[in-house]
């Protein structure tokens, strides 16, 4: 079995990266969702707010993760990114219970 | 390797003891700290919300904010295109998207400026108006800052593509700008849904 040295792996981060396709996709998505959140804007009630987070979070996690790459590049870029949100989480938390 | 496929070859940084470009991994830091500024700056925010509650949907045009959000999205795309271009080494064509995030860019904070100078001039939210205006302005400000940046940032990544610069094995200074690019689109991406939406 060939060897494969993890470190000359990494160096190749950009082979893989998603194509113009995929990019427009996401694209579309990401529009439809905007004008789903706009209607649900308008709806009263629990479900709103709800809705409306999901969606922004669906919304956001598509870029971090195709336009950005980082579904497709190194797991050290991911961590440090999303590290940050141990503390992002209960700040926004608690300023949502006050 | 035959010409046709090292053409083909795309970026591959120096090597380093990790095998991560330094370069890329310096922009993650910083959008690490970014992600720690905002987040702090939108907590504020909807804590000064809950103080002084503010009827977004009667003070904010939403339809209208939902239209700049959807050409932010646009940017996004456009610069994403772009490194896929400038990946394939189709120079021209990446360059060409680049100029298409310039305009993206460029009309949403003219929309924003424009946005403003209503809200203000109108007297229906300003920043000394309520602790709602005063989180609106300093958060929707900060990130038009950072749209700011980006659009000169984009302008000299555009001058540099004009030069040649880059090419299908040498693109690491566009996929840079992209990342901090699409970084104030999934920002803002959150904002409009906290500030004009909920």
């Amino acid at each position: 079995m060939k060897h494969v040295d993890p470190t000359k792996e990494a160096l190749k981060p950009s082979q893989h990266y998603p194509g113009s396709r995929t990019y427009l996709m996401v694209f579309a998505a990401l529009a439809i969702m905007t004008l789903v959140e706009v209607g649900v804007s308008y709806l009263t009630g629990g479900l709103k707010i709800s809705l409306l987070i999901v969606l922004s979070a669906v919304k956001a996690l598509l870029v971090i993760l195709f336009f950005m790459h980082l579904k497709y590049d190194s797991r050290w870029f991911a961590f440090i990114f999303f590290a940050p949100l141990a503390l992002v989480v209960p700040l926004i938390w608690i300023s949502l219970i006050r | 390797m035959s010409e046709a496929t090292s053409t083909l070859t795309v970026h591959e940084p120096p090597a380093t003891t990790t095998g991560i470009d330094t370069l890329k991994l310096g922009m993650w830091l910083f959008l690490a700290t970014e992600v720690m500024l905002f987040s702090a700056m939108i907590a504020g925010f909807m804590d000064m919300r809950g103080r002084s509650p503010a009827d977004a949907h009667h003070v904010l045009n939403i339809p209208v904010t939902a239209i700049n959000t959807f050409i932010l999205i646009c940017s996004s795309l456009t610069v994403a295109m772009s490194v896929a271009s400038i990946e394939q080494g189709n120079q021209k064509r990446s360059r060409n998207f680049l100029l298409l995030t310039l305009l993206f860019g460029g009309t949403f904070l003219g929309v924003q400026i424009y946005e403003y100078n209503h809200l203000i001039g109108s007297g229906e939210l300003a920043p000394w108006s309520s602790l709602f205006g005063a989180g609106f302005f300093a958060v929707t400000g900060l990130h038009g800052f950072h749209v700011f940046i980006g659009l000169i940032w984009c302008t000299l990544t555009i001058l540099k593509a004009r030069r040649g610069l880059f090419s299908a094995g040498n693109f690491i200074q566009v996929e840079i700008f992209g990342l901090y690019w699409h970084f104030v689109d999934v920002v803002w991406i959150i904002l409009f849904t906290l500030i004009y939406l909920l």
